[in-house]
């Protein structure tokens, strides 16, 4: 009886949501509001017993914990919550700004380690001996090409020219070019990938109101 | 300066962090470590403060004669329910898993799938949004791609020279895509940068 | 990790912020470069007059990355665009409203939106709901956008930050109510999706170009330029990974 409910629920819940392509209507903020809600308050849940309980709150408690050094997220924390005061909000920005510290390094490092060096390093792969055949060093070219010409499509400055404004050499004009037509094709296929994986979601929940409205039916 | 307190505090404690990941010095590594468990902890404090602003704006709007908004109601109920359940039962119990399974995901499964609407109609109006050959080639390559990975061209009797053609099709994405990848970590690094040198400061009030 | 890399990345670091001091440094005669143009801009910058002129609802979402994930670079962009946006529509009889999925870049976006009232000297007009966060997961957050475009007046949509091909919910609802949008991205997948549905998608790293081109501080100008400089280290970095890849020295 109960997973009936549930199933029930589901699917009023999914037919509510589709009825969205026809326009906006009640049914449809009835269910956005609903799920929001319940995603926020799960999510909640989850903050307090799995984050700021084990991490924050029994180290506290614990006396063989390093109360000392726990103290400082503790006052940090404290000064977070003063936030929710209009007052004292600006006593947040302490936490705020060692976030932000934290998050700039590693940005930083993602930059470096994580893109630049790993993707420069796989441009040379295919020309190396162990990957050299014909399609290894066509395939290399392509790829070298294809990410020069992107990089040059995106040059933001350029000389100031008496009457014509800011304006690139005619070389890397050219270029841009050439990266254009590679940028619209990595966003058409990348669009590509995205509708056929969203459709694939479509077809489950038109398979499930399809199954729902046998199971359903008396 | 603005906030010179909190300006401090990012400068220091990114500097910090940068450092450890380029020296790789025990010290350094711990200090880092240390920061990064304070820095889950602050998200998750964040997190809650925000969801408690998200509340408050929805109990404003059920309230205000200006800007009411009845389905507030709705978000109101759906959150506490949730909240308190996952408080008094755990958020793993096999209780609440039915607000997961029941709600949570077929609004989730249902939103994409409108997605796939919203993505088809943009693909056929394309041309009134964006009058160019980009748009054109754009088109061309979805369409191109689409056909690519419903698996049509994976026969068995698929000819040796359609398969060398969707070899090299394959790598045209690959050259735009790390073209723009790093250049998205040039534009990454420099404003990271620019908090680590006091330039930028979101934070500051 | 090798050695060297570490190295290398110092270096970078130094360099990088060398070039930034000084290109930041106030120039003794006009440069004989500049920014080159993009439509996008100018279309944004008449779109922002009209708002505040119409009195209609500015918007800027700024993705669901957290403030200390690698991708919260193009959060940071949003922030610099929102103090700017802020700065000039404070006054508006509807100021902007900035939305986000995630708890530290709600925060920020009012600490943001606050630092821009105190310089305007308008700090009794600033409410911090006008910095919300709208869902706490990717799908939630695109869905709780989607009422604030039906409902609150808004012209002019900006999407600056990392989200997923869940935008496109938002860029539809742009389209249903004609507001202007303008939209960029870290991600592939949203830029591809963005591209597809709005009018004036920025791609790629285009969406580090906004503060500059929206003349926050000369700071962000050097940025661009100390970019562009590295552009071109890169593709010889390229060029050079592939020669040593010939000698099977990579």
């Amino acid at each position: 009886m109960t997973d009936a409910l549930w199933s029930l629920i589901a699917f009023v819940l999914t037919l509510a949501v589709l009825s969205y392509a026809i326009g906006d209507n009640p049914l449809f903020r009835i269910a956005i509001y609903t799920f929001i809600g319940i995603s926020a308050g799960y999510f909640a849940a989850i903050l307090i017993d799995q984050v700021i309980i084990p991490r924050l709150i029994t180290p506290l408690l614990s006396p063989s914990a390093s109360v000392g050094l726990m103290a400082i997220p503790l006052l940090l924390s404290l000064l977070l919550l003063a936030r929710l005061s209009r007052r004292l909000s600006f006593l947040g920005s302490l936490p705020m700004a060692f976030l932000v510290g934290v998050g700039a390094a590693v940005i930083i490092n993602g930059a470096l380690f994580g893109t630049l060096f790993t993707q420069v390093r796989a441009a040379g792969l295919p020309f190396t001996p162990a990957q050299s055949s014909p399609s290894g060093w066509l395939t290399g070219i392509v790829l070298l090409f294809g990410t020069m010409t992107t990089l040059v499509y995106f040059q933001f400055t350029g000389r100031r020219e008496p009457g014509k404004g800011i304006v690139r050499s005619p070389w890397v004009e050219w270029m841009a070019r050439i990266g254009q037509v590679f940028i619209a094709i990595t966003l058409g296929a990348f669009f590509a990938g995205v509708i056929l994986a969203s459709l694939t979601v479509l077809i489950g929940r038109l398979d499930f109101i399809l199954q729902s409205i046998n199971t359903l039916a008396p | 300066m603005r906030s010179p307190v909190a300006t401090a505090i990012a400068i220091g404690v990114g500097l910090i962090v940068l450092l450890s990941y380029l020296f790789p010095l025990p010290v350094l590594a711990s200090i880092r470590m240390l920061f990064l468990d304070w820095a889950i902890i602050l998200a998750a404090v964040a997190g809650l403060v925000a969801i408690l602003n998200l509340f408050s704006v929805h109990w404003r709007k059920i309230g205000s004669p200006r800007e009411r908004d009845y389905y507030s109601l709705f978000f109101i109920l759906g959150f506490i329910f949730t909240a308190i359940l996952g408080l008094l039962l755990g958020p793993t119990d096999e209780r609440i898993r039915p607000l997961i399974t029941s709600v949570q995901l077929p609004v989730e499964a249902s939103l994409v799938g409108l997605l796939t609407i919203t993505f088809v109609v943009s693909a056929v109006r394309l041309f009134a949004l964006h009058r160019s050959w980009i748009s054109g080639l754009f088109l061309a390559s979805t369409i191109v791609f689409l056909l690519v990975g419903s698996g049509i061209f994976l026969t068995n009797d698929t000819s040796p020279v359609i398969k060398e053609v969707l070899t090299i099709l394959n790598i045209l994405p690959g050259a735009g895509a790390r073209g723009i990848l790093l250049g998205i970590a040039l534009g990454s690094l420099l404003t990271g940068l620019r908090i680590l040198l006091g330039m930028d400061r979101p934070y500051s009030e | 990790m090798s050695t060297i890399l570490p190295i290398v990345a110092f270096v970078i670091i130094l360099v990088c912020a060398g070039l930034l001091f000084f290109l930041t440094l106030p120039p003794k005669r006009r440069p004989r470069w500049g920014l080159r143009p993009i439509t996008a801009f100018s279309e944004l910058i008449r779109s922002l007059g009209l708002s505040v002129e119409e009195g209609t609802r500015l918007h800027l979402t700024l993705g669901h990355t957290g403030i200390t994930q690698p991708t919260s670079a193009s959060a940071l962009i949003g922030l610099q665009a929102l103090e700017r946006i802020t700065a000039v529509s404070s006054i508006s009889d509807r100021p902007p409203l900035a939305t986000s999925g995630e708890g530290s870049l709600t925060l920020l976006s009012q600490s943001t939106q606050r630092a821009a009232y105190r310089l305007n000297n308008a700090l009794d007009l600033y409410d911090p709901q006008r910095g919300r966060l709208t869902g706490v997961t990717p799908l939630s957050y695109a869905a709780g956008m989607l009422p604030i475009a039906h409902d609150e007046n808004v012209s002019v949509h900006l999407m600056i930050g990392h989200y997923g091909p869940e935008i496109g919910l938002l860029c539809e609802a742009a389209v249903r109510n004609n507001a202007f949008t303008l939209a960029a991205s870290d991600s592939l997948s949203a830029q591809a999706v963005l591209f597809a549905t709005t009018k004036q998608p920025l791609i790629g790293e285009e969406l580090f170009a906004i503060p500059a081109y929206l003349q926050t501080s000369p700071a962000h100008v050097a940025s661009l330029r100390v970019q562009d400089l590295l552009r071109w280290g890169v593709i010889l970095a390229l060029v050079l990974s592939a020669v040593l890849g010939v000698f099977g020295w990579l």
